[in-house]
C-alpha cells in the first residue's frame, strides 16, 4: 500500500521514552468526572459532605454499557457540579473531593494471589474488572468487562495486546512495557483464563528497543505467545488496521473484532486488570506522558481527577507562555479550554504548546485536488469528495462515500497542503 | 556573577483557571504546504528555463521573465480588487507564468520557417503574445474559473489555444495555435496504410528528414550531421530528440532534462503530484507507437523516439498533465486520464497532421475529468 511508504509520521519520543515513571503527588482537590467511559451515564453514590476513602466507589450505573468510578484520594465531597470533560468535549457532572491527607483505604477491596487464579471463576474475574471501573485506556474508553464477555458462539482465537502507541508524543505505554512487564504478564494470564486460552499476540513498534527486549525476556516462558515488533505506521494503532497487518483480514465494517475471533486490548488496560485482580486496586490512577514544548518530558503515575493546572504548576510550566494543552495525543486528542480540566481514565498524555514555540497554523485555502488525502486514508475513503458533499449538505452522497466509517485518525488533515480541516468536518458531522 | 537560568518561572502567574486556545485535532501538520509545492515546481521549471538558453539564447529567458512578471502583477492587482474571494497567491501565479512561457514555441522546424509564425524572426511579437497569454490566462482561466468552485481546463493550455489558435490566426480554421506546425510532411513521402497515409519512417529517409527539418538551424543544410552520416543518422536523431532540441516549446528544449527534473520533483513532493498520469502517458505512447510500427512498418526505435520526444509533449506529460486542479482524484481515473491523453495526442498528431496536438488533447481530456472523478472510487476498509 502506498500510504505505508509515504506516511512516516515523525515521532517525537526520544527524550520522553528514557524517563522512568514518577509518582505524582496526590491532588489537593480531585475532580472526578462521573462519565469517563463510552456508554450510559453514571449516577453519584455520594453526596456533598460525605467522607470517602481511597478506592471507594462514588458513581455507578445500572445500565449494561457502563463502568463505575472511584475516589482516588481520601477526603470529603465538597461539591457535585460541572467540570470540562475532555472525553466528550463538553462540561459534564463531576464530584469534587477535598483531600484530608489521611490516605484511608477502602476496606471492602479484596484481591487474590496468583496461585488462586486457576481456582476462581470467569464470572468472578469479569465482575472484578467491572467493579474496578476498567475501560479501554488507549483512548476509546469502552468498558473492558464487556470486551471480556463475547457471545459464547464466537470462540476467541487471538488476544492482541496493542502496544503500538502510535501517538507521536506519547510514551506512557512504552514505560509500562519496560517497568511493569511482569504485571502485564499477569494481566495477560487473567485475560487468557477469561477468554478461553486464546493465542496471545503482542504488537509493538520495533523502535521501542528496550521494551521489546523486556517483553521477550518476561514472556519467554509463556506458551502460545508471539511478540510482533514491526515498524507499524501511525494509523495501525487502530484495532481494525492492526488486525489487517497482523492477520491479513479486514474486519467487515460495522462488526466488532470478536466476530473475527479477536479481542484487542491496550497494554495499559491489561496492566490495570492485573492491578485490579492481584492488588485489589480499582482504576484510580494511570500513567500519562507530559510532553510537547516542555523542556523535560515526564512519564507520571497520576491520580485520576488531578486538575491539569496542578501538574503544570508542579513542573513550573510558564503560565504566561502557555498557548494550548492537548489531552490524549496530538493526532486524535482534545485541546482543552481551561487548565482546570481534570485528568480522566482516557488521558494518555498531556501535550503542552507554548506561544513562543508555536508556528501559527496557516489559514485554510482552496483545495488544489492533489488527492493526497485519498492516498493517505487508511480506510480507503475519499476525504475531499466527502468534504465537498458535506459542504453542499448532500448527506446522501456523503453516505454513499461511507463517511460514517471514518474513525477520525486525522491523517487527511495532517497531509493536506491547503490546510483543510477534513477530519474535523467529517467527524464533526458524524457525531 | 550569578548565572541566570535559561527559562525563568514567573511566580506571580498561576496556572489556576487559565484560558487556553482550543483547536481541532490533529494538532500537528505535515511539512508540505501549497506554497512549498509551488516553490518546488517553480524551481524545477526555472532549471528547464535556464537550459533553454543553450538552444534559444537570451530570448527564452526574457519570455520567461515577462510571463512570470505579468502573471504575478495580475495576481496582485486581482487580489486588491477581489479581496477575500481572490487571495494573493504569488507562488501559484509565478508557476502559471512560467508554464505559459515554457509552452510557447521559439524554435520551429526549418521546413516551416516560411509560415506566418510569431517566432523571433517577427521582432517582438513573441514577447507580447506571451504577456497576453499570461495575463488573460491568469485573470480569466485561473482566477475566474477558480471562483466557479473548481477549474475544469488547464489555464495555460486553453488560453494558448484560444489566443494563438482562434483569435490571432483566423485564417486557419482550426484550433491549431499559431506557433505550431499544421503539417510538417517529411519530404512528402507518405505511405498508404490501413488507416490512411502516414510517414514511412524508414531509417535513413526518416532520419535524414528529421535532422534537416528539426536539427540545429546553424548547421549546414547540405551536411547537417554532427555524429552520424546520411546512411546512419541515428546518433544525430537521438541527440536531437533526447539531449538538445531546436524546435518546439521552450519547455521541451531537452527531453533528458525534463525527465530528470520531473523525476526529482516527483520524488521530492511524492504523493502530492499525480505521477500516475505521466507514467500512463509514457507507457501508452510507447505501446501505441510500437503498434503503429507493426501496422505501417518502418523502424520501431525511430517511431517510439519520434512520438515520445519530438516537439514538447514530454514537457506536457510531466508538468502540465499533472496539474492537480484539472486532473482526476482517484488513482484509476488518473491512469485513464494519462492513457486517454496519450491516445488522443497520437491520433491528432498522426491523422490530423497537427504536430503539437498534445495541447488540444490535454484540453479535451481536462473536460472528461468530472466523469473520471467517479471512476475507481475504492471500496472502504472492510466493505469489500
Amino acid at each position: 500500500m502506498n500510504h505505508k511508504l509515504a506516511l512516516k509520521i515523525e515521532e517525537r519520543k526520544e527524550k520522553a521514552r528514557k524517563v522512568p515513571i514518577a509518582v505524582f503527588p496526590d491532588p489537593e482537590t480531585a475532580v472526578i468526572l462521573t462519565l469517563q467511559h463510552v456508554g450510559a451515564s453514571n449516577v453519584p453514590l455520594v453526596s456533598v459532605g460525605n467522607n470517602v476513602s481511597i478506592g471507594q466507589k462514588i458513581a455507578d450505573s445500572e445500565e449494561k454499557i457502563s463502568a463505575p468510578v472511584h475516589s482516588p484520594i481520601s477526603g470529603k465531597v465538597v461539591k457535585i457540579g460541572d467540570a470540562y470533560n475532555p472525553c466528550y468535549k463538553a462540561f459534564s457532572e463531576a464530584i469534587f473531593i477535598k483531600n484530608d491527607g489521611k490516605n484511608r483505604k477502602d476496606k471492602t477491596l479484596r484481591s487474590i494471589s496468583e496461585s488462586e487464579l486457576k481456582d476462581v471463576s470467569t464470572a468472578f474475574l469479569i465482575d472484578k474488572v467491572r467493579e474496578a471501573g476498567i475501560i479501554g485506556l488507549g483512548g476509546a474508553g469502552f468498558p473492558t468487562h464487556l470486551k471480556l464477555s463475547p457471545p459464547s458462539d464466537k470462540p476467541i482465537k487471538y488476544l492482541v495486546v496493542n502496544a503500538c502507541e502510535s501517538e507521536i508524543y506519547d510514551t506512557a505505554d512504552e514505560r509500562l512495557l519496560i517497568e511493569k512487564t511482569s504485571n502485564i504478564l499477569k494481566g495477560v494470564k487473567v485475560m487468557r483464563k477469561v477468554l478461553g486460552s486464546p493465542e496471545v499476540v503482542i504488537a509493538t513498534k520495533n523502535n521501542k528497543i528496550e521494551a521489546v527486549e523486556r517483553l521477550k525476556e518476561v514472556f519467554s516462558e509463556e506458551p502460545k505467545t508471539r511478540i510482533v515488533a514491526k515498524p507499524f505506521t501511525y494509523q495501525q494503532g487502530d484495532a481494525g488496521l492492526l488486525q489487517k497487518e497482523l492477520f491479513g483480514w479486514e474486519v467487515p465494517a460495522g462488526n466488532r473484532s470478536y466476530e473475527m475471533g479477536v479481542i484487542v486490548h491496550n497494554v495499559a488496560t491489561i496492566n490495570a486488570v492485573a492491578e485490579a485482580v492481584f492488588d485489589g486496586d480499582p482504576l484510580i490512577s494511570r500513567v500519562t506522558t507530559l510532553n510537547g514544548d516542555v523542556e523535560e518530558p515526564k512519564n507520571l503515575l497520576v491520580k485520576i481527577g488531578t486538575p491539569v493546572s496542578q501538574i503544570l504548576d508542579h513542573f513550573k510550566v510558564d503560565a504566561n507562555d502557555l498557548r494550548k494543552v492537548v489531552l490524549g495525543g496530538v493526532m486524535m486528542g482534545t485541546s482543552i479550554p481551561t487548565t482546570e480540566t481534570p485528568l480522566t481514565k482516557r488521558t494518555s498524555s498531556i501535550i503542552v504548546f507554548y506561544k513562543s514555540k508555536h508556528n501559527p497554523v496557516k489559514r485554510r485555502t482552496d483545495c488544489i485536488r492533489c488527492s493526497k488525502c485519498i492516498s493517505a486514508c487508511p480506510l480507503r475513503l475519499h476525504p475531499i469528495s466527502i468534504l465537498e458533499a458535506l459542504e453542499k449538505e448532500d448527506i446522501e452522497k456523503a453516505k454513499r462515500l461511507y463517511f460514517t466509517d471514518c474513525f477520525g485518525c486525522g491523517i487527511c488533515s495532517y497531509v493536506c497542503p491547503s490546510r483543510i480541516p477534513l477530519a474535523l468536518t467529517i467527524c464533526g458531522v458524524r457525531y | 556573577m550569578e548565572a541566570t537560568p535559561k527559562k525563568t518561572y514567573v511566580s506571580g502567574a498561576s496556572m489556576t483557571n487559565r484560558k487556553l486556545v482550543v483547536e481541532p485535532s490533529p494538532h500537528v501538520t505535515g511539512r508540505m504546504t501549497k506554497d512549498l509545492l509551488m516553490k518546488c515546481t517553480f524551481v524545477a521549471l526555472c532549471i528547464i528555463a535556464a537550459v533553454s538558453y543553450l538552444s534559444y539564447g537570451f530570448n527564452s529567458i526574457v519570455i520567461s521573465a515577462i510571463s512570470v512578471l505579468v502573471a504575478v502583477i495580475c495576481d496582485y492587482l486581482l487580489s486588491l480588487i477581489m479581496g477575500e474571494k481572490g487571495p494573493l497567491n504569488t507562488m501559484s501565479a509565478a508557476v502559471f507564468g512560467l508554464v505559459v512561457a515554457m509552452s510557447y514555441s521559439l524554435g520551429m522546424p526549418t521546413a516551416m520557417a516560411t509560415e506566418t509564425i510569431p517566432t523571433m524572426s517577427n521582432g517582438y511579437e513573441p514577447y507580447t503574445y506571451a504577456a497576453l497569454i499570461s495575463a488573460v490566462g491568469l485573470i480569466v482561466f485561473k482566477k475566474l474559473q477558480g471562483l466557479a468552485g473548481r477549474k475544469y481546463v488547464n489555464p495555460a493550455a486553453i488560453t494558448k489555444l484560444l489566443i494563438l489558435g482562434l483569435l490571432f490566426m483566423p485564417a486557419i480554421s482550426s484550433l491549431v495555435p499559431a506557433d505550431h506546425g499544421l503539417s510538417v510532411d517529411l519530404q512528402n513521402r507518405f505511405t498508404e496504410g490501413p488507416f490512411g497515409s502516414y510517414y514511412p519512417m524508414e531509417t535513413t529517409i526518416f532520419g535524414t528528414t528529421l535532422i534537416t527539418c528539426y536539427g540545429s538551424p546553424s548547421l549546414d543544410p547540405a551536411n547537417p550531421y554532427t555524429f552520424g552520416t546520411a546512411e546512419n543518422p541515428l546518433p544525430d536523431v537521438l541527440y536531437n530528440l533526447i539531449v538538445q532540441k531546436y524546435h518546439g516549446w521552450i519547455g521541451g528544449v531537452s527531453s533528458i532534462v525534463v525527465i530528470s527534473v520531473g523525476i526529482c520533483l516527483f520524488t521530492l513532493c511524492r504523493g502530492y503530484i499525480k505521477w500516475r498520469i505521466t507514467l500512463a502517458y509514457l507507457v501508452t505512447t510507447v505501446l501505441f507507437s510500437i503498434g503503429m510500427g507493426y501496422i505501417y512498418g518502418g523502424d520501431i526505435i525511430f517511431r517510439v523516439a519520434f512520438h515520445l520526444f519530438t516537439g514538447s509533449s514530454i514537457f506536457m506529460a510531466f508538468f502540465m498533465a499533472t496539474d492537480p486542479a484539472t486532473t482526476p482524484l482517484p488513482d484509476l481515473g488518473q491512469i485513464i486520464f494519462g492513457l486517454g491523453l496519450a491516445i488522443l495526442t497520437m491520433l491528432i498528431q498522426v491523422y490530423m497532421g497537427f504536430l503539437g496536438g498534445s495541447i488540444l488533447a490535454l484540453v479535451i481530456m481536462n473536460l472528461t475529468v468530472p466523469f473520471l472523478d467517479r471512476v475507481g472510487i475504492r471500496k472502504p476498509f472492510g466493505r469489500r
